[in-house]
């Protein structure tokens, strides 16, 4: 009865997302009628099939009457989102834990060893936590292309005339080149904005030669400018940026990050300040952007893999006021990050971390959806895989302070916590994606011993794999990367071939994350890693070096996955085995590309 | 923590375009720092303190930690939550016993013996079927 409601389901699912994946996008009307007629084809045409080869009239009417209600469900939830999307979520909603269910009744049914039984019931537990991570990228990524009414989405806004308070940009600065700094503190100097001032904080760069000129640059271009260095200063970044709240004018009301490199247009005060007076906006972000890519180059494919964190899931969050603040080019009041006590100096990601303690007290965040600067990229892969390192560290630091903020019981132990149930499920999604990379490499781990265990004609089983679990695993696969390439496309407009190679700048990452995420569960504080932007050593044999680790795993992939194909049994097991290791290893074989040839600094 | 003299303050700094200090210490309302000519200041934090969201407790955390782990337990056939669920629901009653705790630590005590309570549910039927395999 499982096999044949999974069946029934996956005839749902695949017609429904091939179909959002083909015209998702494009329909952009809202209509109940819409939407029930969409949802009443879907299950028709799902129970034809399955009437007419392998389904029982009972269980096919029951399912659907229970989907079919499910439907209603989302259809009014979700009135925003188009049908196409309403009925992909409820499709993918109903298959998964199905699916799940469906493994684990063939790991009982299957005669095992114990060994195995244990083994295999591990796999399963993997597999649904990611599973549940995938089903919130899946969210995210059907309303970014399905979403037709934006309730928050903010590309001008209104101007308010006569309403100037006073901004406080601070510069964090740490051995960064002059040059650069230079070009950044002049685009601050150009600021179409009456009422501001710089404050430059370089922390701990040990030469005088690097930050002297920056001294003599902030007297040169006015009173608006101060630089201020610090010798011997604990806490990173944020222990600079709190020094430079100390140092603030006391007239000032709102606080501006700017990194180091980012050279803003003029009129990013004017843009974002008018959002302030809302008294219950408590920061406002806009996109980080990036300047320093080459079109057909990896650079260009690894600036898209950047936007899309700006494009996707920022976006989704905005419409539940569940941004978080990400330093450079946003703006916060200066009473609100007063009140959380400044920014955390033990948190790698001290941005993120303070937009949760914000966000906790009730105030509001707006995300603006135009990039108004633009930074420059690491200048070598290493840099990128440092800075990826950070981000990730951060995030589950976050996760590991604040879990229990996040949990569906948090008011009731603390009922001055005022997270919304949608900002707390989106904080904790946030940082539980930083996992999925992790999750990749212990079903990776999985697969070399399964490969290994065929190749070598053993009576042991990993994992008692069947037919119908090959081919659906072998359809969501196949959707799933369709769906990243796809939802690139739409929210970034890019051609496909633009899409893939994004994609696959995403997933050369991957391996730096799936240790940073491991290195953060076991060990709360590490240093703050500074990405180099404009010097590193950007030849071949380095970038090849930066990604030893993630070149023996492709290299490990691709052999056993090709030694499986060419020398073991042809069942759909083995090709099946063979096939997922060699699309693991053109995963992980991307990162010894990107870190060859990539290079964003000239 | 805090030097008996406050050679500059805040408003004294603000006047100068530049500031060259090094750190020495602080403490939660001044950093500690040396001027370039070796002098000594405080400055004032000017903020806050940072509160963390929630209060932790101390007493529970083990308790939590045990929660933890008993759900990567049921990773092995559920063995491991029948291992750690028990010890985290018994270190919440030992400390529900033996210390008196604000409202939201009983709670959580309540919340510990949930979870543990849900975590065994799962994990039962899974070992039961790993020893019906070993046996």
């Amino acid at each position: 009865m499982i096999l044949r409601a999974l069946f029934l389901t996956g005839a749902w699912f695949t017609l429904s997302l091939v179909v959002l994946l083909l015209a998702g996008a494009r329909l952009r009307r809202l209509h109940t009628a819409i939407s029930l007629v969409w949802l009443a084809a879907v299950l028709g045409l799902g129970d034809v099939f399955a009437l007419l080869t392998f389904g029982r009239p009972s269980e096919v009417m029951l399912l659907t009457a229970l989907t079919a209600a499910l439907g209603l469900v989302c259809i009014w939830r979700l009135r925003d989102w188009n049908a196409f999307g309403q009925v992909a979520w409820l499709t993918t909603l109903i298959i998964t834990p199905l699916f799940l269910v469906y493994a684990y009744s063939v790991i009982i049914a299957t005669e095992l060893a114990p060994a195995s039984f244990a083994v295999a019931l591990m796999f399963l537990f993997l597999q649904s936590i990611a599973s549940l991570v995938a089903l919130t990228h899946m969210f995210e990524n059907i309303d970014i292309s399905c979403r037709v009414r934006w309730h928050n989405r903010i590309e001008r806004l209104n101007p308010a005339p006569g309403f100037l308070p006073m901004v406080s940009l601070h510069l964090p600065a740490y051995d960064e080149p002059p040059q650069v700094v230079e070009e950044t503190l002049r685009a601050l100097a150009a600021l179409d904005y009456p009422n501001y001032e710089v404050l430059v904080v370089d922390n701990n760069t040990p030469d005088e030669s690097t930050w002297r000129p920056i001294e003599r640059l902030c007297r040169e271009l006015g009173p608006r400018f101060r630089f201020i260095h610090l010798d011997n200063w604990p806490g990173f970044k944020s222990g600079a940026l709190n020094f430079g709240l100390t140092q603030t004018s006391p007239s000032a009301e709102l606080i501006g990050v700017i990194d180091a490199d980012y050279q803003v247009e003029p009129s990013f005060l004017r843009e974002l300040v008018p959002a302030f007076t809302d008294p219950q906006v408590a920061f406002i972000q806009a996109p980080q952007d990036y300047r320093d890519f080459k079109p057909g180059d990896f650079s260009e494919a690894m600036y898209y893999s950047y936007e899309y964190f700006f494009r996707v899931p920022m976006p989704v969050r905005n419409e539940h006021n569940a941004i978080i603040f990400s330093g450079t080019m946003g703006l916060i009041r200066k009473s609100v990050l007063q009140e959380i006590g400044g920014w955390s100096e033990w948190c790698v990601t001290e941005d993120a971390e303070a937009s949760l303690r914000v966000l906790k007290l009730g105030y509001k965040s707006l995300y603006f959806h135009r990039s108004l600067g633009r930074g420059l990229m690491p200048c070598t892969f290493a840099g990128l895989k440092k800075q990826r390192f950070r981000w990730c560290f951060g995030n589950v630091q976050i996760l590991r302070t604040h879990w229990e903020s996040l949990m569906p019981w948090a008011h009731w132990i603390d009922p001055q916590n005022r997270l919304t149930l949608a900002q707390r499920y989106f904080y904790l999604a946030g940082c539980l994606q930083w996992f999925s990379d992790a999750f990749n490499f212990a079903f990776v781990c999985f697969l070399v011993a399964g490969g290994m265990i065929k190749l070598g004609a053993a009576h042991f089983t990993i994992l008692p794999i069947t037919g119908p679990w090959i081919s659906l695993a072998f359809i969501f696969i196949l959707l799933n990367l369709w769906r990243l390439a796809w939802v690139l496309r739409n929210a970034l407009k890019l051609s496909w071939g633009l899409a893939f190679r994004s994609m696959y700048g995403m997933f050369s990452v991957g391996w730096v994350v799936a240790l940073a995420s491991f290195q953060a569960l076991i060990q709360f504080k590490t240093t703050f890693m500074r990405t180099p932007k404009t010097t590193g050593d950007a030849r071949v044999l380095n970038g090849l070096f930066a990604t030893q680790w993630e070149a023996g795993i492709g290299l490990l992939c691709l052999a056993l996955g090709a030694s499986i194909l060419a020398l073991a049994d042809r069942t759909p097991n083995t090709l099946f085995i063979g096939g997922l290791l060699l699309l693991q290893s053109s995963l992980y074989l991307t990162s010894p590309i990107y870190g060859m040839f990539y290079k964003s600094c000239s | 923590m805090v030097p008996a003299v406050f050679q500059k303050n805040n408003e004294q700094l603000e006047q100068e375009r530049t500031l060259i200090l090094r750190y020495t210490g602080e403490d939660d309302r001044f950093y500690l720092v040396a001027g370039q000519d070796g002098d000594h200041l405080s400055v004032p934090k000017n903020r806050n303190v940072q509160k963390p969201l929630i209060q932790s407790s101390k007493t529970l955390t083990p308790a939590f930690r045990l929660l933890a782990l008993a759900f990567l337990g049921l990773a092995p056939a559920g063995l491991g939550t029948l291992v750690f669920a028990p010890l985290a629901a018994l270190w919440a009653l030992v400390i529900w016993v033996t210390h008196p705790l604000p409202r939201s630590d009983t709670l959580r005590v309540v919340l510990v013996w949930g979870l543990a309570a849900g975590l065994l549910a799962i994990a039962i039927p899974l070992s039961r079927l790993l020893l019906a395999r070993l046996s």
